[in-house]
């Protein structure tokens, strides 16, 4: 126990005053010749012993009252260590959510409104000399400063300027962080305040989430100068909210006048029923479709748009609704690059002269069908080259989009690298079997390097079996690259008969590889690998028809085109980004060391140079806190675009209730504050401990009570009997 | 001679001169006066002597005085009382004590004591007077002449508290001493064991004395009105106190009175004892008026 006013506590040896004043006033005594002391005696007979208990009692009570007077004014505290932080500097890390959920608005504005002011009033009542940080929970590994400040005043500036919108919070990952940025804290006293609208999306109580915030409040507890923890609620929960969910395109790579069907899933998680939701499809930022669909409280509907670019390049859509005053979820935007051609380089393993006897002789029918099959006035959007082994090399890739193997027994070491670097910077790779394929430098050099997705086996032959083929199950595919053919209007793959394949040896705990399509023998028939930024695919059966029928089924020309437009696409880094995603964008390699400009959602420009990096020149762009719609400008002056959207699971804007916050915080180990005058009384407990004068204050007047009455009491009291 | 005016205020004389004393009980001896007596009796006391007239008794003439005289005269007596009267007053040092007013209870006592002795005298009855503490300090057999009230007087007037009280025995003591029933007057403040007086004033009765007890009593007795830690000491036995808190006392001291003077007033009222509470705040008349109330509510 310590006191707020030491010296005071001295005030207890006026507990010595009842006894003082005892004492003098039986020194000070009346004497009196009295008769009756036969009474006397019988009365101090009788109730001598009540007396002296009561005297006693009387005693001390009046020398407790003085006692406990003396304490409270002291002003005793129970956490006797918190009194050296009294009046100390404070190390104060805010985690901010901001996360596009607080952009609702309610009475008096919205929850991050609420938010940042709660956020800056913590900040500017530091103590001078204090320090300050802020963790932002939608973009956590970045701090808002670098290192903590001391510059409180200016740290409430910037935070009321600040405006939500940004993406999910990140709770555990923000803590973690927050827990590094405590380490270059100056002060021992610190404090970590979170403020949140715990949206039960961002705080689930599942017990995986919950031990993950229990063991985040640990590691904080663990710091070798723990924070006091405190969550912070703000806002109200939002009652009405309608999202754009989804928003998903029919193509992976769309070419010029190419059809393209967008679908947009739209969600209401609101209480209220909307009759005729308008719905906006924009193209390049010009409306160019409107739909009305009634949309029940509850309720999801997909709405769809056919929508059609004459011109190569970067394109974007945008799917809008004006349902609610949250805006970040009204629209959904997606960047589609609409592509003039995609080279193809095609490997040849076993060439041929004689007409469909080539191992590419069919792939290349599949992959540039118009040009192949004499329609001038058709274009095809991939545009294959093939080449013998001998031939690969950097030079040969160029602007290469999808490099396919066709049956190719090995490479040169070079070659190989060439290949590795290509993939690894994003490039897609397609590799069919056949019966030139080197077993064991597949095994032995592709494997390694991490370009085959499993290690080969022995090649199974069903030639000479009752049924001498094999055939590909046939499912509901999820895969972007197969998902067509789910609907066998699209082409059955069933249908081919497959006669020899490599048998794999699949790891199943390698998450990087996964089989999209399997054999009835349940020998996998092609396997995906991502590698770097690029992807492999594995064909188990060569691409002739040697090994099977493949490339003499329908589907071979839609299977071919998928497979390698769905390889380019991840060539290609995605312009579809989550916020805080980096807008990666390539450029050929002679254009290095030039400059891009990018064009922000609020139109500010950064200048970008185009660094060399895996064979190509590439340009990166990060600061992509703000949803919306980013413009980068190439040294030619060709636009690519990219979207930024928020993600929609913060759509739902249900909270946790106070008692679910409670146990929240419980579990961390933290204090649950709702308002600013809480949060102000909470500290003033923690850094003087708790004050516990007015229980003894209490105690005071009570004992003032009990000793009135017990005066009172042994004046009048009748002795019974 | 100690005239009355020594000891009361004139107004407390012309107070008393109307008062008139009636006995209860029918004593012995003729009537005198307002008391009735079944006996025949004379005085013996000469009075004076007057001309005898027609119908006097020829026994009373004085022969004597027709020899010399050669007249015949007849011997007149004082008229002797039928009443005896003794006072018993209480000087033990319990009666020193003395309150607000200043004067203690033996004087007050004393004041009434004189009262009495006066009233009865001046109806011709006989008073004495018996002072005591642990032992009879006094004895003065009744009389009524002028001359004994003086000497009750000149008795009361020097009579100092002291001592102890064991008024059960005195009381006892006195019982033998006193040789014809009359009418017994105890002025004290009656600070003993209540069952053993009781037993004493029995005595008196089945000698077939009247008792009327005055009870005498300081305010500070009845109310004890200390407030600060007091040291009580005996005025019977020097040297022994008490140190009291009488804020936390009082409560059981009154209540421990009260029930002293219920055991007293019961015992009084099963004995057919008068028990006449006295108080040293209270004018003389007040208390005889209430005295003879009494008694005239009783005869």
């Amino acid at each position: 126990m310590s006191f707020m006013n030491l010296a005071l506590v001295g005030g207890a040896a006026a507990a010595a005053i009842p006894i003082l004043v005892h004492l003098i006033s039986k020194s000070q005594h009346r004497e009196v010749k009295w008769g009756a002391m036969h009474l006397i005696e019988l009365t101090l007979k009788s109730q001598q012993r009540r007396l002296r208990f009561e005297h006693w009692l009387l005693m001390l009570l009046r020398c407790a009252i003085p006692i406990l007077l003396a304490l409270c004014m002291a002003r005793p505290i129970l956490k006797g260590t918190a009194a050296l932080w009294s009046n100390a500097k404070t190390s104060l890390l805010v985690v901010l959510d901001n996360s596009y959920s607080l952009d609702f608005k309610g009475a008096g504005g919205t929850n991050f409104e609420k938010a940042r002011d709660t956020a800056a009033e913590l900040v500017q009542k530091l103590q001078r000399g204090s320090d300050v940080n802020v963790v932002l929970m939608s973009d956590p590994k970045t701090p808002l400063y670098d290192t903590s400040v001391f510059n409180t005043e200016a740290v409430a500036e910037e935070l009321q300027a600040m405006q939500a919108g940004f993406g999910q919070a990140q709770v555990s990952t923000a803590l973690e962080h927050g827990a590094e940025q405590l380490l270059s804290m100056n002060h021992p006293h610190r404090e970590v305040v979170l403020i949140s609208d715990f949206q039960r999306i961002s705080w689930p109580t599942e017990e995986g989430e919950a031990a993950l915030r229990t063991r985040v409040g640990q590691q904080l507890q663990g710091l070798e100068m723990p924070p006091n923890l405190t969550l912070f609620h703000v806002g109200v929960e939002g009652r009405e909210n309608v999202c754009v969910e989804t928003v998903s395109t029919s193509h992976l790579l769309l070419g010029i006048n190419q059809t393209v069907t967008v679908q947009a899933s739209l969600r209401n998680y609101g209480e209220r029923n909307h009759e005729a939701l308008r719905v906006i499809f924009h193209a390049d930022g010009k409306p160019v479709d409107e739909q009305q669909i009634p949309l029940g409280a509850g309720e999801r509907r997909q709405v769809r748009f056919r929508h059609s670019f004459d011109t190569p390049g970067s394109h974007v859509i945008e799917v809008a609704t004006d349902a609610d005053s949250l805006k970040a979820d009204n629209i959904f935007r997606a960047s589609i690059p609409v592509w003039d051609k995609v080279p193809v380089l095609v490997i040849n393993g076993a060439p041929d002269t004689e007409p469909l006897k080539g191992e590419t002789d069919f792939l290349q029918i599949a992959l540039q069908p118009y040009r192949e099959g004499g329609e001038p006035d058709l274009v095809d959007l991939l545009e294959s080259r093939i080449i013998n082994v001998a031939d690969f090399n950097a030079a040969a890739l160029g602007d290469t989009r999808v490099v396919v193997l066709a049956n190719v027994s090995q490479l040169q070491r070079s070659q190989l690298n060439e290949l590795q670097t290509f993939v690894k910077d994003g490039g897609g790779l397609m590799i069919f079997g056949g019966d030139q394929l080197d077993k064991r430098w597949y095994n032995e050099q592709l494997l390694p390097y991490g370009l085959l997705p499993a290690r080969l086996g022995e090649v199974a032959d069903k030639r000479n079996d009752p049924e001498p083929f094999t055939r590909m199950v046939v499912q509901r595919f999820d895969h972007p690259a197969l998902k067509i053919f789910s609907n066998p209007r699209n082409g059955d793959l069933a249908s081919a008969e497959v006669r020899q394949w490599h048998r794999t040896v699949e790891d199943p705990d390698n998450e990087l590889v996964r089989p999209l399509a399997r054999l009835e023998t349940g020998d996998a028939f092609l396997l995906e690998k991502i590698y770097g930024n690029g992807r492999v695919l594995f064909c188990a059966t060569a691409c002739d028809d040697a090994w099977s029928s493949l490339p003499l089924r329908p589907f071979f020309v839609p299977f071919s085109q998928r497979l390698c437009t769905y390889l380019a696409s991840s060539v290609m880094p995605s312009r579809n980004l989550g916020v805080n995603e980096k807008a990666v964008a390539h450029f050929p390699t002679d254009q290095a060391g030039q400059e891009v400009m990018v064009t922000d959602t609020e139109n500010e420009q950064y200048t970008l140079l185009i660094e060399l990096r895996g064979g190509r020149g590439v340009a990166t762009f990060e600061e992509t806190a703000r949803p919306g719609l980013y413009t980068m400008k190439g040294p030619t002056g060709e636009a690519i675009h990219f979207v930024v959207n928020t993600p929609r699971s913060e759509s739902d804007l249900k909270q946790l209730t106070q008692e679910e916050r409670r146990g929240v915080a419980a579990a961390m180990n933290a204090d649950l504050v709702q308002d600013l005058g809480e949060y102000r009384d909470l500290d003033h407990t923690r850094r003087f401990g708790q004050e516990i004068w007015k229980p003894i204050f209490a105690l005071v007047l009570f004992f003032l009570f009990f000793e009135l009455w017990l005066e009172r009491r042994m004046a009048r009291q009748r002795v019974s009997g | 001679m100690a005239p009355l005016t020594d000891m009361l205020q004139p107004e407390e004389l012309q107070s008393i001169a109307n008062l008139q004393l009636m006995a209860k009980q029918t004593v012995e001896g003729a009537i005198t006066g307002m008391h009735r007596s079944p006996h025949k009796g004379f005085s013996v006391e000469f009075a004076q002597h007057r001309e005898y007239v027609q119908g006097d008794e020829i026994r009373r003439v004085d022969w004597k005085v027709f020899a010399k005289t050669d007249r015949y005269f007849v011997r007149e007596y004082e008229e002797e009382t039928n009443l005896r009267a003794m006072l018993l007053v209480d000087a033990s040092g319990s009666m020193g004590y003395a309150g607000e007013s200043g004067q203690t209870k033996l004087q007050h006592a004393l004041k009434l004591a004189a009262c009495l002795a006066h009233i009865i005298m001046r109806q011709s009855d006989s008073i004495g007077l018996m002072t005591f503490d642990t032992d009879i300090r006094t004895h003065i057999p009744p009389r009524s002449s002028n001359r004994h009230l003086r000497v009750l007087y000149e008795e009361m007037l020097h009579t100092q508290p002291g001592g102890e009280t064991d008024l059960s025995k005195v009381f006892h003591d006195i019982v033998p001493r006193l040789q014809k029933r009359g009418m017994i007057f105890i002025l004290s403040d009656c600070f003993t064991d209540v069952k053993e007086l009781l037993k004493s004033l029995a005595h008196f009765r089945h000698a077939s004395h009247e008792v009327v007890i005055f009870h005498v009593m300081d305010r500070d007795e009845v109310e004890f009105p200390f407030d600060a830690w007091t040291r009580f000491e005996n005025l019977e036995l020097a040297g022994e106190f008490r140190m009291v808190d009488p804020t936390s006392f009082r409560a059981a001291y009154l209540d421990n009175f009260a029930k002293f003077t219920a055991a007293l007033k019961e015992g009084c009222q099963r004995h057919r004892i008068d028990l006449v509470p006295m108080y040293t705040h209270e004018s003389l008349t007040d208390c005889l008026a209430r005295f003879l109330r009494q008694r005239q509510g009783v005869a």
